[in-house]
């Protein structure tokens, strides 16, 4: 590990110091190229200023020179185009042409001084002042018209041995003398015949070139004319002159350059030279404007630049470096921390490499254990979804059991009254009253078996509601009970009365047996919460178009959370007594009746249960089909074939009690032979029988007298479904009472007819 | 302007010394030079110089008879012509006349003039003048030759004036044709000035109350 990391350690500090030396690179690259940029864009700029400030400088010495060449050649024009000079060329007059022109040119030329000599005096007066040397003119061939002794025309400058021309110009012309250090500006301008349109003499004017403005002066600039080789300059040492002399002989040698500029030097200072011919087309020698322009100024303005420029670029290029070494650290950080966990990681996996061999190993181990612990997993889960299912059996064979206990009670009670109290027998109507009960507790205990069944289905549609009078039930609901919240109570010391309020109520629709179990359950469950005794009520009223039906007791009473919770499947208060089932079968069929349960409970006062039913449509079928004894008028020949004797007499007694002729018979195979050999108009079968069941016999039968009709007794009669029993007509569920065997009667010979 | 001319010839007629009655006359025709039509900034110019040679344009010639030796004596009285400046012209722009006339100037512009001579056989500066310019500027003529006149002003204007020495003299008409009455009998010389440098010149016998014909090639 350690080794490892001071490898990595090593290795990142190679890399800091790459990084470091690659941003510095950058940096100084950068730093470089920007300030090189830079210096050359300020200095471009400079130049270009100073370029632009330069020619319009030499434009305005241009300018200046052209305004003086063209007053000159303004007056020139004046005077050759006066008739009087005109007259004396012309008119044979040539001895007063100079005198003429002097008056003429009078402003322009030289005076005389008292000695009588004729000097020139080219520094007085104003710097615009034109200053003529001298003038002549020419005749049609170019030859120079002397002047007359004593009549003044200048004297011709050295090295101006004649003005005479080889031919007289067209037009004016500008042209240049030089003398030594001097450079003289000429003007020919030509006498044109106002006739002839021809010229036929021409004035020659020597003048002076303009001096400098004194602006210009001041700041250093410099200007001349250039004619021949010479180079007239003010203030130029004579060394810097010759070599400027050449300088510009040579640029001017060039033909197809009438302009140009250049760098000269003057007195080791640097200057910018400019320069323009000012005569193109001249016949007389080219003349050059020359203007050189100080550069020393700028020149030092750009070192200084230079090295402002220069300063600001080390001071970047610290400021690169410094950053690149504060990032080149900060960078490389993360690199470090990726050096230690790679090199850690890599430790790692040597160990984990050495150690996967074992573990793969383990695995194998493992994987077997596990597999052995899955399976017993799986057999364990499927012992708990087992155990789960039957304790779900459990209690509802327990819920099932209660209800059925409920319905014994009745019967129990009443049929020991009858057996241990023969005086009641000999009380007829009271007899037939116990009788009934128990027929009724009895009906009510198969129809809880057959909820039972139904249990595991969905309720049907063909469950059929009756008319319901709610003070039969609540009379009956309450003597049903009689044995538990009278006889049982009474034993243990304890008195409960119970008693009916009962307002009138039209019928209502609904399972009857169903409902008087919801009555059953309530009482019961009344007399559980008063083991001191008390007073349950039992009221019916009308709420519109509701069935108000209420029990009310004086006993414990529930907590808000029990009252919440009572309706719940399975939850009991009673423990190991209760099945936490009662009040949830309430609930459930009175919400298959469309009704609902209010409960108001008050600790220690008691509770009360309002349970609403809707009226709609109770009276349409109240009593719709109540076939009976009468309607059956046809006595039948039926045949019986039960296993069960008990069945077997009963169906018999109740039918031979209609008037029918009956036949039985134990088993299929009997049924079967006894069919065979007799004539019936109907058989009644039970379906589970030894040897051969009852839809297998049908089945037979149906192949021997397909017109005679089967009724299928079964326990199961709600399991079935008729299409998968193709020889039985009517299937009539067990247990069976003679009500519905009439009616299962009359079905039958419906379906047979 | 006009009216005047009459006189003037009435004038030399009456100082003729030839025959008062029969009038002794030369005529016929010289022949001139084209005639030059050169305008510059729609000027016409009257009298055109080319090469040095002076000719009116049109071109007129003016003949006139010379004696053989010595001159015609001068006239007794000044003899005085008009050349006067019309619509910035000289009318007429040739102007013959006898040795010692003089010779006014009038100005019937509406502007100033400067007449002005260089001439050598006259030089003469008239100075600027107006219409009104009381007395009309003259000069008086009193050597032979060819003057040339200008205007300082009107640079286009020209007049010549012919400076003669006999009082025999006429302009001819721009065909070239001449008529010249009253001469005095006798042999003379006569002469045709088409240009200042072309003077044709012929001997003559006049007799009086003749008519002869010379023409001029």
């Amino acid at each position: 590990m350690s080794a490892n990391a001071t490898a990595a350690g090593g290795g990142t500090a190679r890399f800091r110091l790459r990084l470091f030396i690659a941003m510095t690179a950058v940096v100084m690259l950068v730093t470089v190229i920007a300030v090189f940029l830079v210096q050359r864009r300020m200095e471009g700029d400079l130049r270009w200023n100073l370029d632009r400030r330069f020619e319009s400088e030499f434009d305005a010495l241009l300018a200046v020179q052209d305004a003086n060449n063209a007053a000159v050649l303004d007056r020139c024009r004046t005077l050759v185009r006066s008739p009087r000079i005109h007259a004396a060329i012309e008119d044979n007059g040539l001895d007063i042409l100079y005198a003429i022109a002097s008056d003429q040119l009078r402003l322009l030329i030289p005076t005389r001084n008292a000695d009588g000599r004729g000097t020139v005096t080219p520094d007085s007066g104003e710097d615009s002042m034109i200053h003529v040397l001298c003038y002549r003119f020419l005749d049609a061939n170019g030859a120079v018209i002397p002047p007359p002794a004593g009549q003044e025309a200048g004297e011709l400058v050295t090295g101006l041995r004649s003005l005479s021309m080889q031919a007289l110009p067209d037009r004016e012309e500008l042209g240049y003398a030089t003398e030594v250090g001097k450079v003289h500006e000429l003007v020919v301008t030509p006498i044109i015949s106002t006739e002839t349109g021809r010229a036929i003499a021409a004035l020659v004017l020597v003048y002076q070139p303009l001096k400098l403005p004194a602006r210009l002066i001041r700041n250093g600039v410099k200007s001349g004319v250039w004619a021949q080789g010479h180079l007239q300059l003010a203030g130029c040492p004579v060394a810097d002159l010759l070599r400027l002399e050449d300088q510009v002989t040579i640029a001017c040698q060039r033909k197809d350059r009438a302009e140009g500029a250049m760098a000269a030097e003057i007195e080791g200072a640097p200057f910018l030279l400019q320069y323009k011919r000012l005569n193109p087309g001249s016949q007389f020698h080219p003349g050059v404007l020359v203007s050189l322009f100080p550069l020393g100024d700028s020149v030092a303005h750009l070192h200084l630049m230079r090295w402002e420029i220069i300063s600001a670029g080390a001071l970047l290029l610290i400021g690169g470096l410094v950053a690149s070494h504060y990032l080149s650290a900060r960078l490389s950080v993360p690199v470090e921390k990726l050096a230690i966990v790679s090199s850690a990681n890599a430790e790692q996996r040597d160990r984990a490499e050495a150690a996967l061999d074992v573990t793969n190993e383990e695995l194998r181990v493992r994987n077997t254990e596990l597999q052995t612990a899955l399976a017993e997993l799986k057999e364990t889960q499927q012992r708990v979804i087992q155990q789960e299912r039957l304790r779900a059996l459990g209690q509802m064979a327990s819920g099932v059991a209660h209800d059925f206990n409920n319905a014994l009670v009745p019967i129990l009670g009443f049929s020991e009254l009858l057996k241990l109290s023969p005086g009641v027998l000999a009380d007829r109507e009271k007899a037939t009253s116990y009788i009934n009960m128990i027929h009724t507790a009895a009906g009510d205990a198969a129809k809880v078996v057959s909820r039972l069944k139904q249990f595991y289905r969905k309720q049907d549609e063909d469950d059929a509601f009756e008319a319901v009078d709610m003070e039969t039930l609540v009379r009956q609901a309450i003597t049903l009970t009689q044995p538990k919240w009278k006889d049982q109570t009474q034993a243990k010391g304890a008195t409960i009365r119970v008693e009916p309020e009962l307002n009138a109520v039209p019928p209502v629709l609904g399972d009857e047996s169903a409902l008087r179990e919801v009555l059953t359950n309530l009482i019961f469950n009344a007399v559980d919460a008063m083991p001191a005794g008390g007073v349950i009520k039992v009221r019916t009223r009308r709420d519109g178009n509701f069935a108000i039906l209420e029990v009310a007791d004086t006993g414990t009473g529930m907590t808000e959370e029990v009252r919440k919770r009572c309706l719940e499947p399975f939850f009991t208060t009673k423990g190991e007594r209760g099945t936490g089932l009662g009040l949830s079968m309430v609930f459930g069929i009175v919400q298959r009746h469309g009704g609902t349960v209010d409960i108001e409970s008050e600790l220690g006062k008691g509770t009360t249960f309002i349970l609403r039913q809707p009226l709609q449509g109770a009276h349409a079928t109240a009593n719709a089909i109540v076939p009976d004894a009468a309607a059956m008028s046809r006595n039948l020949g039926i045949l019986v074939v039960d296993d069960e004797p008990q069945v077997r007499d009963f169906l018999s007694a109740a039918l031979v009690g209609d008037g029918h002729r009956v036949e039985v018979a134990g088993d299929g195979v009997d049924g079967l032979r006894r069919f065979r050999e007799g004539i019936f108009d109907l058989v009644v079968t039970d379906k589970a029988m030894p040897g051969m069941s009852g839809d297998q016999m049908a089945s037979a039968m149906k192949l021997m007298k397909p017109g005679t009709p089967v009724i299928l007794l079964t326990g199961f009669g709600q399991f079935l479904d008729k299409t998968d029993l193709p020889g039985i007509d009517v299937l009539l569920s067990k247990p069976v009472g003679i009500q519905s065997l009439r009616e299962a009667l009359t079905t039958a010979l419906r379906h047979a007819v | 302007m006009i009216s005047r001319l009459p006189f003037a010839y009435i004038a030399v007629l009456a100082i003729s010394p030839g025959g008062v009655f029969a009038d002794t006359v030369i005529e016929g025709r010289v022949e001139l030079p084209k005639a030059t039509t050169v305008t510059v900034v729609n000027k016409r110019y009257q009298v055109v110089t080319k090469g040095g040679e002076i000719t009116s344009n049109p071109p007129q010639g003016v003949v006139y008879l010379e004696k053989l030796d010595g001159k015609f004596p001068a006239p007794a009285t000044q003899p005085v012509a008009q050349m006067a400046q019309k619509n910035l012209a000289f009318v007429t722009p040739l102007l013959p006349v006898q040795v010692g006339t003089k010779v006014e100037f009038p100005n019937h512009d509406d502007a100033f003039h400067n007449i002005f001579s260089f001439s050598p056989v006259k030089r003469f500066d008239l100075g600027r003048y107006r219409p009104e310019e009381r007395p009309i500027p003259s000069q008086v003529f009193d050597a032979p030759g060819i003057v040339t006149l200008r205007c300082d002003i009107h640079e286009h204007m020209r007049g010549l004036i012919l400076v003669l020495e006999t009082p025999h003299f006429t302009v001819t008409k721009t065909d070239g044709t001449y008529r010249l009455g009253g001469l005095p009998a006798g042999h003379y010389k006569l002469k045709a000035w088409v240009s200042s440098t072309r003077v044709l010149e012929r001997a003559v016998d006049v007799k009086a109350g003749a008519t002869q014909k010379i023409d001029f090639p």
